[in-house]
Order: C-alpha cells, then structure tokens, then sequence
C-alpha cells in the first residue's frame, strides 16, 4: 500500500511543501531564488499569471491586478475581478494557483496525485470542501486535510508521540506575519485533537515592522533632520519618501531579525530628498526599546490564552506545553514573556516557519492513498495521443539585452499553459495561456550563454514532454564570427619547488577574440632598487602543458631594479592584465601594487621581443634538465638517445657562450637567432620523446606515487579505516585531475599525494616501521649530524621492541630533521619573479 | 556558505558607496578580491541603472512611485550572487519609473 508522502501548509502569507520519506521530511525550495517559502500572492499583468515573490512586488503599486490573503475568504461568495482579463476568479481558483506553483517546487518529474493541505484550526465545513476543491483545480486527485496545530504539534513530536509524558492538553500558539492563531489540544495514546482555538486575522511580524518604522525609526529621523513633516508624509503613495519607506520597512524586519540574536541593530540608510544633498543616516536600536514597544501586542495575544482558559475551565497547570510556531516566535521576548506570563513550559524546538509543512509531510508519510496508482494507465493514454511538437526561431547570438523568441506548437491539446524560464533562475515568463503560435520577449545575462526551457502544462498542470524546448542564446563577447586564437596565450611563472618555470595558461586555444583578463600574481622573490635584478613578464603563445623555453615568446616587459621606486618585496601583488584585439594587437598592462607602478606596453605580433637576460636563464634551465635526463637515461642503458642528448647539450653550451657576450642595445640580429635556436633546442628536447617534459614527469611521478599507497593500502594490514576513508575520497574527487595535461592542476594534486603518504607514515606502525629500517641502511653522508642520529637509531631500536608507535615517530622525526636535502646540489635557477 | 554569502553582500555595499570616482588602488583591491571569489565560483552583480521588467527573477524588487513600462533599478539594498552561474541569491532592489 502507497502512502501519500506529499504535504502542503497552504499559509495566509507564506506556502511550503514537504514530502516524506524513509523517517525524514525535506521542505522543498523554490528553484527560482531556493527559498522554502513561496508568497500567498498572484497577480495577472497583462496576459501573464505571476505567483509568489514576483506578485507580492505588485501589491502596493498595482493593487487592482494583485491578490494575496485570500485564504481569509476561501469559502465565501467573494469574486475577484481581474481587471486585465475582464473576467473573475474566487477565491479557490487563487488558492490553486498557488497549489500549481508549489508543485513545480517538486524536483521528481511525476508529480503527486494525492497531497495533505492543512487547513486553520477555524475553518468550517464550507472553506474546508474549498479547499480540498482548490486541492483539485490544482491537479490533486485526492486532497486530505489537516488541521495546522495538529501538523505543528505533529512536527513537534512525532517521535516521541506515545511518550506517556507527552498525553495531555497542550497549547499551539502561531505567530505568522500577518495572522495570529492558538488552539488547545489534547493528545490521548490514539488521538491528537483540537478543542478550542482563538485568533487574530490582522496581527503578525509585518504589523511589528510597521510599528519600528514610525516609533522608533522616524522619531530619530526628525531629530537628526529637523523635518517635522516626515510622519505625515511617509506613507503617502507617491510621497517625497516613499523609496524611503519602503527601504526602511526592509531595514526595520532586519533590525527586527537581528535583535532575535543580538542586544543591539544598527539602522543605516541614505536620506535623500529632491533638490537636498544626501545624508547617511546612523543609529542603534536596543533590544529593550524594542521589547517595550511590542509588549502590548503580545499582552494582547495572552488574552486569547486567558479566553481559552475560562472557556474550559482550565488553568496553567492543566496545560503540559506550549508549542510555539510562526516566524516571529523567534523573537527571544515572546518566549519568554508567554513563559513567564502563563508559567507553563515553552516548547520551540522545531524550525517555527516550516514547523506546518513538516508536520503535514509526517502526516502524509502515515496517511494510505485511498486513490489507485494511475500513473501507469495515464501514460498509456497519452501514448496513443499525438505528440506535442514544437518549433522554435530566435536568434542564437546578439548583443542585446532581450531577444525574441517565437514558438509554433503542433498537436497542442486543449487549455494548456506554457512558462519559459532561464536556467540560472534570473528570468521567468510567469504562467500563459499557450496558442498555436506564441512569442516572448526573453532576458538575457550579459556575456554569458543564456539556457532557456519551454514548459507546457496540461490542464491539471502537468508538465508535457516536449521536444526541442531547450533553447541557448549567446550575450555579448562571443561574436560567433570572430576569429579564433590559434595557440593557447600563457605567462610564465616560476615553480621553484621543481627548480623550473612553468607556461601558465591566461586564454586557450580557439578561444574567440577580443579578450580581456586580469590576473593576480605574488612575487616570489624580493627585487631591490636601484639593483639589476629585474622582474619579468613573459608573455608566450604555444601549448600550455610544454615548458615555456619551448613556446613562442609574443611579449615581454621587464622591469629591473633601476626602474623601481621602492623595493619590490616578496610576496607582494602584480597585476596582470591581458587583452589582445581582434587584429591579435597585444596588450599588456602590469601594476606593481606595492610601489604603484604601472608598466603598459602594446605588442605588435609582427615584431619580436627579445630579453637578454630571459635569454641566459632560459638556456641555463635547458642544460641543467638536459643533464638530468642524460643520468635518467643512462640508468636504463638507453645509449642512443644518450648520445642525441649529448649532441643537444654541446649546441646548448655553444649558445651560453654566445648569449654571455650579448648586451643590451646590441644592434645587430644576433639575440634573435639565439632565441631562435633555443626555441629549436628545446622543443626537440621536450618533444623527441625523451619524455620527461613538465606534464609528463608529473604524471609519471603522480602514477608512481599512487602505486606505492595501493600497494600499502592492500598488504598492510594495520591501516587504519579512516585512512583508507580518506584515501578513496581523494581519489574519487580527483579522478578527472589524473587525466589533466595541465602541469598546475597536476602539481596539485601531487603534493596532496605527498602530504597523504606523510599521514600515512604518521599512521600506519608498519610503514613507520619500514622508513625507520630504510633510514638505518642509509650511508654517514645522507645526514648531517651522524653522532646524532646513530644514538635516535638506538633509542628506536628500543622503541620497536616495545612496539611504542608513539615513541618511535617521535625518534623518525627527529632523524627526519638531520636529513640532507637532497637537491642541494642542482643549481638553482632564479625564475621570473613571479609566483604561480 | 551563508558567512560568505554575508560577507558578500557587505563588500558589494562597499563597492557601491564608494561610488565610481574611486581611487585607482582601491578599484585595484575590489578587483583582487572579486578575482578570489570568482576563482571560488561566486559572483555578485550590481544591476544600478538596469531595466526592470516582472519578468526579471533575478532581483526583488520594491516599486517606487507610479508605475509605468519604462522602469530602472535606482537603488541596491542587497546585491544578485551567482554560484556556479546560478543564482544562489536574489538582489533586493528599488526601482523607478524614468524621470521624463
Ligand atoms: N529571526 C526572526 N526574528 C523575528 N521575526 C522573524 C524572524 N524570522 C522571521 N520572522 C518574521 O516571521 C514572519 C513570517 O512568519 P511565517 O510563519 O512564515 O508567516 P505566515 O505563517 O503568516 O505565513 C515575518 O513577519 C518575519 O519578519
Ligand atoms: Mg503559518
């Protein structure tokens, strides 16, 4: 047997839907703006029906065409005309509207048939049968109703509900935003039910906003001003301060929100009246002034209790607790002032706004459809309908703000509805009645591509499956004919951790021109003035995953001591920006912001730049890796390609030789071959196949690495579970970085790999074990103060027989610490100076 | 997530009091810290001078004065956020009819 699962609170102010399931509620958000809460409110502009936040805009403005609080009628002969359509609507067909809009808050694609709607503890047969007829309009087979302190208390103790210390009678008081109710229920071992109930259909939080507003805000704003005027006029529409009004009705439920948690709210706006200069206005709100002036109010709502009271014959002592739900229950006075007034237990242990909707959702999750499951014969029926077709003409790209888009539907059945909305949440149509032919001016977000949905909905609201109703318009930027950047345009920074510099990339390949970034990049060394240190921008056009020695150089600024104001200290910021224009002229521009430099300089791509000093470095690099890959592949007896190696090192060295007796302003062309046969030595070096370019020695390392943790994580058995946790955890988020050809991301990850096995070490008795052992068979010269470690081996041997894990990680760190570091000896390269 | 989006939010109004007339090095720092968030996927818009229409979701709106079809933002109490292109916050703005 299926239960219903879906419940409704079907407010005054604010709707909600929950669903339960398997022991859990969620409360469904809205997917435009993600809140919980969607508005009682509807209001028809023009040919569209617009529901919730969006409506409730139009309530002061356009009153004629706007319709909330409608629940206060349900049940009534009461029509609304609806001025733009020249025709009515009751207070049920409002009331489904909602019910409709609340559906789409759904995420599953097949909506509920059967749905619980909590109903006032006062309502009648008659509203009742409204509302369950709404349910209906709304699409819901089968509606069940459920009273609203019932679902409270529901929410409050569903758990525990044959607690024996929870039978008795207990108080609902629901202080909402603009409806106050309380009823008295009893709870025997069966049964929950409502006795008696009071209440106010004109109290809540927005008469508690209104009342900061003219008595503690304005009185402070006469004074500062010396405008006497302001409570006369504040409120009038179309007033000098309207906008005012409006602001500081948005300032005081924020005040009002914040002095639920703090002593204190500060108030602060802009005063701005014609033909006067605008003044900031500032001030504090106490939680005590505001506790005095709602005081009233909430004396007020405890002569309901008092009513109650006398009504039944009771006292506070007959009472087991009061639950309080509604927003403004929140508010620290009102709990403890109903505590202390009525000296019974004050229960708010549940979220007071969605306590109703929760409540329902339990409700439902116990509740046995009474209705058949038709989901299946539904969709044999509309097999054999025709299909909805549709066919969609817009423009795919513009760079307008709005663009019309016009839709042809075939096999469209009767009375059906249609709503575009945009992806992002930032456009919605509102509700229209849709036609063989519709059309629809759509807004757009600038720069970005912009995804839109056509949704048609039967006449029960449900929505149809319909072809092609994804559309995608193209903002600004990208000019669909512009022409592609052939390359991918990087900068070089330094990696100084790997003793290298690497290509990072600022715009990729085929992206589509002009283009504009700023990036931020930190010193990684200090620059002194005056010095001939330089700091050096280069700008390269090739492959981002290569070595920058092997890409194009297409810019570069180079900023020496001598040009410095001050200082240029490490770590501080250089700001890059990068534009290059259709005609692919390249700009660059770079502020120092620590001395507030600012280098701009325009690169025309038929000329060449060259830096000297870039120059040296670059071919200083290439020896040193081109040695180091002689060593690698001398290790594995490959012999050949040790000898081409060796003939690319001699060409290196004779080119070291030639740069050292460049100078700057040499006139002749020499640098520019130099530069020329560097580019050549290394791109062969990097792509010949010896293998060992940035990306790929990462890789490998990366590969290596994780072989050695699996293979610790499958044959040592004292892992602990947490490790083996967090180590499939790294994996599984990081599996697409694996396959990355980007050296940054590669990096990465490597280093977190590296600091995992160093947990690991830490972790794991065996492992430490092992790198202790290891340690012991190093020779004298891998450490520097030998004395010191053969006593730490010692003391570590101890430590193993006693199996004192502690002990020994604490004896491995300290032989750690004597370790030689062993890329001593590599002469280090002195980089860009600029961070990556 | 709600400290950030918090956060946000005050340092749109910054930006916002601060006017256009900023100092070059003060623009620089709003920049670099934008820069920080939207390496984080997050993005705030201040949609001052827009066009508004009732089919915008992306901000609410509180309306000033009379209505007409012409309607612009003319005050931002609460910045529009955008996690992942998706907006995870809407803006709270006034709006107006043109001045003729
Ligand atoms: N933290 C808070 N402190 C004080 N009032 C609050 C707080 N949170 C919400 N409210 C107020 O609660 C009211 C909304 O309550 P809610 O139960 O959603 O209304 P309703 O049941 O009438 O639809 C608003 O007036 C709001 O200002
Ligand atoms: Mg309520």
């Amino acid at each position: 047997m299926e239960t219903i699962d879906y419940g409704i609170d079907l407010g005054t102010t604010n709707s909600l839907v929950a669903k339960y399931s398997k022991g859990k509620v969620e409360v469904f958000k809205n997917p435009v703006g993600f809140k919980e809460t969607l508005p009682s409110c509807v209001a028809f502009r023009g040919e569209r029906i617009i529901v919730g936040d969006k409506a409730r805009e139009y309530i002061v403005k356009d009153p004629l065409n706007v319709f909330s609080a409608f629940k206060r009628k349900m049940g009534t002969s009461e029509k609304y005309l609806i001025p733009s359509l020249m025709s009515y609507y009751s207070p049920i067909g409002l009331s489904a509207m909602v019910l409709k809009e609340l559906k789409n808050f759904i995420p599953e694609v097949q909506k509920p048939s059967s749905i619980v709607i909590t109903i006032p503890a006062s309502f009648d047969t008659v509203q009742c049968n409204a509302t369950k007829e709404a349910g209906k309009e709304a699409g819901f087979e089968e509606v069940v109703l459920l009273q609203e302190p019932i679902a409270a208390s529901l929410a409050f103790f569903n758990e525990k509900m044959n607690d024996a210390g929870s039978l008795g009678k207990w108080l609902v008081y629901d202080l909402g935003g603009g409806t106050f109710d309380i009823a008295l229920i009893t709870i025997d071992k069966d049964e929950m039910r409502v006795v008696d109930h009071e209440g106010d259909n004109f109290l809540g939080g927005v008469d508690l906003d209104q009342m900061i507003v003219t008595q503690l805000i304005l009185p402070r704003l006469k004074e500062i001003t010396g405008k006497g005027d302001i409570d006369s006029l504040i409120n009038q529409r179309n007033g000098p301060y309207e906008k005012l009004y409006y602001i500081l009705l948005l300032k005081a439920e924020e005040a009002k929100k914040e002095l639920s948690i703090n002593e204190t709210a500060e108030i602060e706006f802009t005063f701005e009246i014609e033909d006067e200069p605008a003044r900031e206005i500032y001030f504090e709100i106490t939680r005590t002034a505001f506790e005095e002036l709602i005081a009233p109010k909430i004396d007020y709502t405890l002569d309901f209790v008092q009513k109650i009271f006398d009504r039944n014959h009771l006292s506070s002592a007959d009472i087991k607790n009061i639950i309080l739900i509604g927003g403004s229950t929140i508010i620290p006075y009102v709990r403890k002032r109903i505590g202390e007034s009525t000296g019974i237990p004050v229960n708010f242990s549940a979220d007071p706004s969605t306590a109703v909707a929760v409540g329902a959702a339990y409700y439902a999750g116990a509740k046995i459809k009474t209705l058949a499951n038709k989901f299946s014969e539904v969709s044999n029926e509309t097999a054999l309908e025709r299909d909805v077709q549709l066919q969609v003409a817009y423009n795919k790209t513009t760079k307008d703000m709005e663009e019309y888009v016009t839709a042809l539907f075939e096999n469209l059945p009767e009375n059906c509805t249609y709503r575009m909305v945009r992806a992002d949440g930032g456009y919605d149509s509102g509700i229209k009645n849709a036609s063989t032919k519709i059309g629809e001016f759509v807004l757009l977000k600038a720069n970005a591509v912009n995804q839109f949905t056509i949704k048609v909905y039967d006449e029960q609201n449900n929505e149809l499956s319909v072809p092609n109703s994804k559309i995608e318009i193209t903002q600004g930027l990208f000019s669909l004919y512009g022409q592609t950047l052939p390359e991918d345009i990087c900068i070089e920074v330094d990696d100084l951790n790997n003793n290298t510099t690497i290509s990072e990339v600022i715009f990729v390949r085929n992206s589509i021109l002009p283009l504009k970034k700023t990036v931020f990049k930190e010193l990684s060394r200090t620059i002194k003035k005056g010095s001939t240190d330089s700091l050096i921008i280069n700008i390269l056009e090739g492959n981002q995953s290569v070595h920058p020695s092997a890409n194009k150089v297409i810019g570069v600024i180079e900023i020496n001591g001598s040009m410095l104001e001050s200082d240029l200290v490490y770590g501080s910021d250089v700001e890059i920006t990068l534009e290059i224009s259709e005609s692919r002229e390249i700009s660059v521009s770079a502020v120092l912001t620590f001395t507030n430099q600012t280098f701009n300089h325009i690169f025309n791509p038929m000329e060449k730049y060259i830096s000297i000093t870039k120059l040296r470095e670059e071919l200083k690099t290439l020896r040193n890796e081109i040695n180091l890959s002689i060593e690698k592949v001398l290790e594995n007896d490959d012999y050949e390609k040790a000898s081409f190696l060796n003939e690319l090192l001699d060409v290196n060295n004779t080119l070291i030789k030639d740069a050292s007796t460049l100078r700057d302003g040499d006139l002749d062309e020499r640098k520019y071959q130099l530069e020329e046969q560097k580019r050549r030595v290394a791109a062969q070096f990097y792509n010949v196949g010896i293998n060992n370019s940035p990306v790929y020695d990462k890789k490998e390392k990366i590969q290596s690495l994780k072989l050695y943790i699996d293979h610790i994580m499958t044959y040592h058995n004292d892992v602990p579970e947490t490790i083996k946790e967090e180590y499939n955890i790294m994996i599984t988020a990081n599996h697409e970085l694996m396959k990355s050809t980007n050296h940054f991301q590669l990096n990465t990850f490597f280093m977190k790999l590296e600091k995992f096995h160093g947990k690991m070490v830490f972790n794991v008795p065996s492992l430490l074990i092992n790198n202790f052992v290891y340690m012991q068979g190093l020779s004298e010269s891998d450490f520097n103060n030998y004395k010191k470690v053969k006593k730490l081996f010692e003391q570590g041997e101890k430590a193993m027989e006693k199996s004192n894990h502690n002990e020994l990680l604490a004896i491995c760190k300290e032989i750690w610490g004597e370790m030689k570091d062993q890329n001593t000896e590599i002469e280090k390269i002195k980089g860009t100076g600029l961070g990556s | 997530m709600k400290e950030t989006l918090t956060i946000m939010n005050q340092f749109a109004l910054l930006e916002l009091k601060l006017g256009n007339d900023k100092d070059e090095s003060i623009q620089r720092i709003i920049q670099r810290i934008k820069a920080v968030w939207e390496g984080m996927g997050l993005v705030y818009q201040l949609p001052l001078g827009e066009k508004y229409t009732d089919t915008r979701t992306d901000v609410m709106a509180n309306i000033v004065g009379e209505m007409d079809n012409d309607m612009t933002i003319t005050q931002i109490v609460k910045p529009i956020i955008y996690q992942n292109n998706v907006i995870v916050q809407q803006g709270i703005v006034m709006v107006e009819a043109k001045k003729k």
